[in-house]
């Protein structure tokens, strides 16, 4: 690592002992390296044009568009197809059958032959095929009593309630968007070497851009047809409070603890915005009315954001008052003395909440665009260069590591029942991740390597057996049980934010803190957990349209602006 | 079926663990199977038979032990999946000059993909042969000298594992998806649903959080 942690030195990167733990993933927010931002600034930067090559569809919905977004080299094609979905079948769940929209992101213009193989399959979802010349593949349900309300006020000439707009916020939201060679699609290394796409989710982040799109023309063309004498547009104002919904559950929880390269450079790359920002000697005035705005808004921001979860409940209820202290700290004058943002990042530490607390290091790095942005660049992963174990390794060195990292993990009983609760599990019916109460049903045979801590401790337990001058090599083929967490550990003495420094298997861990993280990362706002395994959030709301984009500021969108208070 | 690579992979792995090798052996087999169907050989496939083979086999009947600095196991047969792994381990080792030689091993091609990585790790290139094949891995680059149908055997008596010389003329990979036939699918399933839990009326309760059955519950209004 380029900048030291836990050095004697005024300013230092955060220790992954006090980043990466659950509760304060859980409570991380959108920043400037959130994967919808960077891709849409380049877009913009990168002079990206848009056009919807065909779109038909009856007064039902149901019909076939297509959307192309056009790069300086390449192009990308989303195909959607709408459905007429019976009330019944409409289910948010990744096991359901059937959907009201379903996506395929196409690499370059399809032709009708394309169009057709994709209506065959995308309707389908996992239970069809798609082939190497598509990126992602998709499906999204409508907020029924949004959707109707907003078709109908279009229908009857006047604009969709803005209350109603507010309570929901999206038109559609997406069940899974799914990647990465999945059923079929072209694999993530045969396309990682295209600048547009080189870093995390880009492709993902396009469809639910280009979907939001298609949720807006299609209501417009339902009011349309089915009242064309008196339906009007939706107004230009309105039509940025629509994001796209989305629905996740525990199937991406694991992807945390599978990718620990790529949690690493995301993490990194955070922490060190995080630690050039604190670094700066002075703040310039237009920093600090950068931040002070940037601040007000947020104030903004957590008072449309809606959960009846009770842990998110009171989570909001400390960010309006941390944000409130915050919005004073930024009044006053201790913003022009010397290195001001360190000294506010420390008055954080000491003042705010875990979820104020990050709040504050993602309003920290807005005003830093030339320290920040950059750093997107490095968010990217060749997991495969690390895959390796080295087992010249020798097992003195390996405990070390196991020391450095799974410290915490070396003091946890893991005999306690309560340490061990949960079991990370792959169900036969659903082919699903899921969570599992190991004393209660019989799950061990099935359990998935989500437990690194107990796994450390284990192989600790081990070690000690073994003289410290012997290989990993020789261990290994002994202990071929510990193959899987010397790996990790190995990554992790490398990459020190790859690993999560807690208990992913105890009786109070929350699956939704996993989600948070990553849905973080994503760009996402509003998150609303429904249950301590899902979570409902908005993407791209307020965010510039596609024929917006060449107009103004494509990144100034994630928190809404004060005349909307 | 076509299949992209990550498919095989994730399959793969699910299908060596439900064979009964460790998560971290797993993983790395999903790889090797990987790492042939990208070069076009029937990785899947090969993975498949010797899975048959050491199907109910415990891990210590398929350990290499050595013998006169040759490497043999309990059972008749090595395991290429444990020795290719033990072998890119020892990665070091053949950086220095070590030779190593395996007695009977099944799907020799698949220790392949496990060198090809070694060859990266010890920066050098490594040799790999048996019967008429004789290949060279330099930087994860693979050339093969030698007959096909040697190449694809399921079995060999003797492997010899050492450094080699540079060399050029290495294989292309193929770029897109590939192949994978309706038997080898369900076969692969039959592996794969060993790794997964049967439902319970408790873990479809509890397992995915018992609000999700709920439908289109906005309730923020």
């Amino acid at each position: 690592m380029q900048a030291p942690y836990n050095q004697e030195k005024s300013v230092s990167l955060r220790h992954p002992e006090t980043v990466m733990r659950l509760e304060r993933m859980g409570s991380f927010h959108q920043c400037r390296l959130s994967f919808m931002r960077t891709l849409l600034r380049r877009m913009k930067e990168d002079l990206w044009t848009f056009d919807c090559p065909k779109f038909e569809f009856d007064r039902k919905g149901v019909g076939r568009a297509i959307y192309t977004a056009r790069g300086p080299l390449r192009s990308y094609s989303l195909v959607c197809f709408g459905h007429d979905l019976p009330a019944e079948h409409r289910s948010d769940r990744v096991i359901a059958h059937a959907w009201d929209s379903t996506f395929a992101l196409f690499d370059g213009d399809p032709t009708q032959v394309d169009v057709k193989r994709l209506e065959r399959n995308v309707s389908k979802q996992e239970a069809g095929r798609i082939s190497s010349r598509e990126i992602i593949l998709s499906r999204a349900n409508r907020s029924v009593r949004l959707f109707n309300h907003v078709v109908q006020s279009l229908a009857a000439g006047h604009q969709p309630d803005i209350e109603q707009i507010e309570a929901v916020g999206y038109i559609m939201r997406t069940t899974a968007v799914y990647g990465s060679g999945k059923f079929g699609a072209v694999d993530r290394e045969a396309i990682a070497d295209r600048k547009e796409l080189a870093g995390p989710f880009q492709a993902e982040m396009l469809t639910v851009y280009l979907i939001r799109t298609y949720t807006i023309d299609l209501v417009e063309h339902m009011a349309r047809t089915s009242s064309p004498s008196t339906a009007v547009r939706l107004d230009r104002g309105l039509r940025r409070r629509f994001g796209v919904g989305n629905s996740t559950g525990l199937g991406l929880a694991p992807f945390l603890i599978s990718h620990p390269l790529l949690i690493h450079n995301w993490i990194e790359a955070r922490e060190k915005a995080l630690f050039r920002v604190r670094s700066r000697a002075q703040a310039t005035k237009e920093q600090i009315a950068c931040f002070r705005s940037l601040t007000a808004r947020a104030c903004v921001n957590v008072e449309k954001w809606r959960s009846r979860h009770p842990l998110q409940v009171y989570k909001l209820g400390l960010l309006k008052s941390d944000l409130a202290a915050l919005k004073a700290y930024a009044a006053s004058n201790r913003m022009h003395g010397m290195m001001p943002w360190n000294q506010l990042f420390e008055w954080g530490e000491k003042n705010l909440s875990i979820e104020g607390q990050e709040q504050l290091v993602s309003l920290l790095l807005e005003p830093h665009p030339e320290l920040v942005d950059g750093l997107a660049e490095q968010m990217g992963a060749d997991e495969s260069s690390v895959f390796r174990v080295d087992g010249t390794m020798s097992l003195q060195r390996l405990r070390a590591v196991v020391e450095d990292v799974y410290g915490w993990a070396l003091e946890v009983d893991w005999n306690a029942p309560e340490s061990v609760a949960r079991a990370w599990y792959i169900s036969e019916e659903k082919l699903e991740p899921r969570l599992g109460e190991r004393f209660e049903e019989h799950l061990e045979p099935y359990e998935q390597p989500m437990a690194p801590g107990r796994d450390a401790a284990a192989l600790f337990r081990d070690i000690k057996g073994w003289k410290g001058t012997a290989t990993i090599a020789d261990f290994l083929l002994h202990h071929p049980e510990h193959r899987h967490i010397v790996r990790r550990a190995q990554i992790a003495a490398n990459f020190p934010y790859a690993e999560i420094r807690d208990n992913t298997i105890s009786a109070t861990m929350l699956p939704i803190d996993l989600l948070r993280c990553k849905l973080s990362f994503f760009g996402a706002t509003h998150f609303d957990p429904r249950s301590d395994r899902w979570v409902r959030i908005n993407m791209f709301q307020n965010a510039p349209f596609p024929h917006e984009l060449s107009e103004g500021d494509a990144d100034d969108w994630s928190l809404p602006c004060i005349q909307e208070a | 079926m076509i299949f992209s690579l990550n498919e095989i992979e994730a399959k793969g792995k699910r299908a060596a663990r439900g064979a009964g090798l460790s998560w971290g052996l797993a993983e790395e087999a999903g790889k090797a199977a990987r790492w042939l169907e990208h070069y076009g050989m029937p990785g899947t496939k090969m993975l498949l038979d010797h899975l048959d083979r050491i199907d109910g086999i415990c891990y210590d009947d398929l350990v290499p032990v050595s013998t006169d600095g040759v490497w043999y196991s309990r059972s008749d047969r090595l395991c290429p999946l444990i020795c290719g792994a033990a072998l890119c381990d020892r990665a070091g080792e053949i950086a220095t000059g070590r030779t190593f030689s395996l007695g009977p091993t099944s799907f020799p091609s698949l220790l392949v993909p496990y060198l090809a990585d070694a060859s990266k790790l010890a920066r050098t290139p490594i040799g790999l042969s048996w019967l008429t094949v004789d290949i060279t891995l330099e930087a994860g680059r693979v050339h093969i000298a030698g007959k096909a149908a040697d190449f694809l055997v399921a079995y060999a008596d003797s492997i010899h594992c050492r450094p080699a010389r540079s060399t050029t003329n290495f294989l292309e990979p193929r770029p897109r998806g590939r192949q994978v036939d309706t038997q080898t699918c369900s076969r692969l399933a039959a592996f794969e649903n060993r790794t997964y839990a049967p439902a319970t009326e408790y873990s479809r309760l509890v397992g995915a959080g018992s609000e999700m059955v709920s439908q289109d519950s906005e309730s923020q209004s």
